[in-house]
């Protein structure tokens, strides 16, 4: 047994899965905005956010999935939208749902996270296509489901092919560091 | 210590519910207080801006970095003809621009005579550089890395080249966010170059994506508008500065409702390939008072 002055409260456990999380949420918002716009297809770019996102639900479960969510669409809405709270909203009760796939979580499953990706990137791109297009009468949903929230989708998948493992290892690596002596 | 820490494990585990709900309440009051009051918002955009932008700034300057590195790559004899193309024009330019120098001396002097204001301005430009664009690809709005401290203010026009980007849309200490005139939220009022016919130039996402183009509206039926005319911004605008290219019109037909014209219009600026834009550090209401 370590003795008590070595010992990681449960404190310091929230506070560094914060600091980590917060970390993951900063560089995937500066990625998404300044590199993927360079590397964009069929002009639209990856949501990097729902990624990190859908993982942290997926991984830690609804408190974890809808503050990081609360977060990163904070974040989105200061720096780009005028009304602030929209973006947040979405990706609030996205993390949140999408954290009830914590009880069936499983180390070695990446399928199933992916198609909650794929699920979680749809309801975000419908809910915005709806509050910002439809609401100002743009009612060609097919155009905008086949040209934007469809290669959204796809990239978006895509993409998590390659980040999921990369915040899943870094969460497994959290896990063994910090959270060992409970 | 003991008793703290459960305290606050149960208050974690206890209730997400609630926790959720009390969030979807923060969002919706967030919504609406920064609907009502954008300005009270300002301070908190300019904070996290403020943080922000310095790393979208170095990211972009590696990746800049890069791509030159790359570029220098591109074979030598490209480079050459492409040299020469461009000495070839700029002899062509220069002979040009010597004759509009002499023509515009000219249009001085009969100015003054007739004690006219110039019609156009040369406006005071600041160059700014792109950094980051909006992580939806609902919208075209998108940061430039000159903020209040360059004297940037809410309400100055963006160009490029020589067209149209957009308007300053919220500045803060070292950025500023611009909505370009593609933006499916932007209208702008424009009027036709050579018979100042006015009309709207109002962004539109789908035909953005599917034909490059955008919208135009607004054209009385009497206008004298034909295909490739040059659409500038008009004098009625309260926001734009008079005379910015905006782009050329194409497919002028009449209304549903047979009492005006709807045509598209070829943006003068290239958006996709946008790195440095101009900033006009002139606003139109002190223009008008001027």
């Amino acid at each position: 047994m370590p003795t008590i002055s070595t010992r990681i409260t449960g404190k310091d456990k929230t506070l560094i899965r914060f600091l980590m999380i917060t970390i993951q949420l900063i560089v995937c918002f500066l990625l998404q905005s300044t590199v993927m716009p360079a590397i964009s297809m069929a002009g639209v770019v990856p949501d990097l956010l729902l990624i990190l996102v859908i993982t942290v639900a997926y991984t830690r479960g609804r408190v974890g999935g809808m503050l990081t969510g609360l977060a990163a669409g904070l974040l989105t809405d200061i720096c780009f939208n005028e009304m602030v709270g929209l973006c947040a909203l979405f990706y609030l009760c996205i993390g949140y749902l999408a954290g009830y796939s914590h009880k069936v979580y499983e180390e070695r499953d990446y399928l199933f996270p992916m198609l909650m990706i794929a699920v979680g990137e749809f309801l975000y791109s419908f809910a915005y296509y709806v509050a910002y297009f439809l609401l100002r009468s743009r009612t060609e949903l097919g155009y905008y489901f086949v040209h934007l929230i469809l290669p959204r989708i796809v990239y978006t998948v895509l993409a998590a092919a390659l980040l999921y493992p990369a915040f899943h290892w870094m969460h497994r690596f959290l896990v063994r560091v910090v959270d060992k002596e409970d | 210590m003991k008793r703290r820490r459960r305290r606050k494990r149960i208050e974690f585990e206890f209730n997400p519910k609630y926790l959720w709900i009390f969030c979807i309440v923060f969002c919706a009051a967030l919504m609406f207080l920064s609907y009502r009051f954008p300005e009270r918002f300002s301070g908190v955009k300019t904070v996290v801006g403020n943080v922000i932008t310095p790393m979208q700034r170095g990211i972009n300057s590696v990746g800049r970095g890069i791509s030159n590195r790359l570029q220098a790559f591109q074979s030598v004899k490209k480079l050459q003809a492409e040299n020469e193309a461009l000495r070839l024009e700029n002899d062509g330019l220069k002979v040009k621009n010597q004759q509009l120098t002499q023509e515009k001396r000219e249009l001085d002097g009969l100015r003054q005579l007739y004690e006219l204001d110039a019609k156009y301005i040369d406006y005071e430009k600041v160059a700014a550089r792109i950094i980051a664009s909006d992580t939806n690809n609902w919208f075209y709005s998108f940061i430039v890395d000159k903020g209040t401290q360059d004297g940037i203010a809410v309400g100055m026009n963006v160009l490029a080249g020589s067209g149209l980007v957009g308007i300053i849309s919220e500045a803060g200490d070292n950025w500023a966010r611009v909505r370009s005139i593609i933006d499916d939220n932007s209208n702008v009022s424009g009027m036709s170059m050579d018979t100042q016919d006015t009309c709207i130039v109002s962004g539109d996402l789908k035909l953005m994506k599917e034909q490059g183009v955008i919208r135009v509206e607004m054209i009385s039926m009497d206008a004298a508008f034909r295909d490739d005319v040059e659409v500038v911004t008009s004098h009625i605008s309260d926001k734009y500065l008079q005379g910015i290219l905006i782009g050329y019109i194409r497919d002028i037909e009449v209304d549903f409702s047979n009492m005006t014209k709807t045509a598209y219009l070829i943006p003068a600026v290239d958006f996709e390939h946008l790195d440095e834009v101009l900033i006009v550090t002139e606003l139109k209401d002190a223009y008008d008072f001027d």
